[in-house]
């Protein structure tokens, strides 16, 4: 007894120590349920990002591969999130954020004619110019002289769902007419594909199921994937991407559904495993465990 | 470089509250840290080409869970290096799939909008030209220009101008030349 305890004592000290790990009132597996959880919650960023910076072509007619777009996503919320955790000491994290992407996208690139590279440089120098505000204190004054009524009013959140729609194509701009309109043609496998998709994101995020969004995108994608090859002949996302010029005939979907199937898996048994694990240990606690015997604990 | 000013103080302060780590003024202790880090995740991400990093309010699901300190966002953050070895694979998702979420975040962010004092027309108006104009024009620098010029204007019409922080007047001057530059080329 005396031994297990000095034994799981002794590497949560210096974690404890440098996170104040009990001095917050938390234990290690609290923190790491707690980073599982906000990573499902949040992971939906490494697809949408990709697809709002990936929208808009520069002028050179350059857009940004889907693929490498999400990489970089991945790599930066890692490294800045680590890092958060590390010197601030607090449970944020950090990822590319919605509406920082789409004003360089539709303002930086779209509006002001910038180059990609271009409109990176310039989230660098606005960064580093932040970096300097922060340590003069700058920051702090000029978001106390906005007014909260004036800082609730930029809501971007009509503005990304109506991005949404265009992607989708269920806006669309006619030739004539309106300025904007419903597409005339909303019986593609395309669309349905899409109904679906927001049918099942819509029903997670209502049931509040936790990484909803991730499910979502992912399962659409199944879905697409098995449209594009059952009724699509491989044909409908023959150049499909928000990167572009991604051809993705029926033989190089078909391994990517193998290959992403051990992702799923492996993220479904992670989190049911946890909730069957604690509930376990609940009903062991009053006793339900028992009358189906075999040593259940003693295995453990 | 507007909203990366903005939403990070607002997501700390409303995070922190959630994990009751506030001290008693309503602070977070070592707040410039936090900030410090927000402003390095901009420029980096800049540098990444993944666009400017900021802290997520999303943070609160792990803080529902029980997250207090550092750990949770190491955990994330080391999660966040799994993908990387899939994203090839990401090539294979249409647009369908990612379109659907990008309509439920934005009603997520939709839901805020009911903290808008709507019947006070110097707030109303200016919050329906600003979330009106971005998805109209297709820019979001139309919408936050038109939605800071017209609460100025307005406020200087009912007579309650002094209150206005000379910094919005400054702001609004720009969005004014933003507008109009137009005739003057």
């Amino acid at each position: 007894m005396a031994t297990t305890e000095s034994r799981t004592r002794a590497p949560g000290g210096a974690l404890d120590r440098f996170f104040r790990i009990s001095e917050r009132r938390s234990t290690v597996r609290a923190e790491i349920i707690a980073g599982v959880a906000t990573w499902l919650t949040m992971a939906y960023i490494l697809f949408v990002n990709p697809a709002i910076l990936g929208s808009v072509p520069d002028g050179s007619g350059t857009s940004l591969a889907f693929p490498q777009v999400l990489t970089v996503t991945a790599l930066a919320a890692a490294v800045m999130t680590i890092l958060m955790g590390v010197v601030a000491n607090y449970p944020f994290a950090l990822a590319a954020g919605l509406g920082l992407n789409a004003f360089v996208a539709f303002t930086l690139v779209g509006t002001l004619g910038l180059s990609w590279p271009e409109a990176m440089g310039v989230i660098v120098i606005e960064g580093l110019i932040i970096t300097v505000l922060v340590l003069t204190g700058f920051r702090e004054a000029v978001l106390n002289a906005i007014p909260m009524d004036l800082k609730r009013a930029i809501g971007i959140g009509l503005f990304i769902a109506f991005i949404g729609l265009v992607n989708a194509g269920v806006v669309v701009h006619p030739d004539a007419g309106t300025i904007v309109a419903l597409n005339s043609d909303l019986t593609t496998l395309r669309m349905l594909t899409f109904v679906i998709g927001l049918v099942i994101t819509a029903g997670l995020v209502a049931r509040r199921v936790r990484g909803a969004l991730l499910i979502g995108i992912l399962s659409t994608t199944v879905i697409a994937i098995l449209i594009n090859e059952i009724w699509g002949d491989g044909d409908i996302w023959a150049a499909v991407g928000p990167g572009g010029g991604h051809r993705a005939s029926g033989r190089r979907v078909d391994p990517g559904l193998r290959a992403r199937r051990p992702v799923l898996v492996r993220r479904v048994r992670r989190h049911p495993g946890g909730h069957r694990a604690r509930r376990d240990r609940g009903r062991d606690a009053v006793g339900l465990l028992r009358h189906d015997g075999h040593g259940d604990r003693a295995g453990r | 470089m507007l909203s990366d000013f903005f939403d990070t103080m607002g997501t700390v302060i409303g995070l922190g509250g959630e994990a009751g780590l506030l001290d008693r003024q309503g602070k977070l202790p070592g707040m410039n840290r936090v900030l410090l880090v927000d402003s390095v995740a901009a420029a980096a991400g800049g540098a990444a080409s993944a666009s400017s990093n900021t802290t997520f309010i999303e943070s609160a699901a792990g803080i529902s869970e029980g997250g207090r300190t550092g750990l949770t966002a190491v955990v994330v953050g080391v999660l966040f290096l799994l993908p990387l070895f899939f994203s090839p694979l990401a090539g294979v998702i249409p647009p369908e799939a990612t379109a659907p979420i990008l309509v439920i975040v934005g009603y997520f962010m939709m839901v805020l909008v009911r903290d808008i004092e709507w019947s006070d027309p110097g707030i109303g108006i200016p919050a329906l030209l600003t979330i009106g104009l971005m998805p109209f024009t297709f820019s979001i620098t139309n919408g936050v220009a038109a939605g800071f010029l017209t609460y100025t204007v307005i406020a200087v019409l009912r007579g309650r101008g002094r209150e206005v922080h000379w910094l919005l007047y400054v702001v609004s001057a720009v969005f004014v030349w933003y507008f109009v530059r137009g005739l003057l080329a």
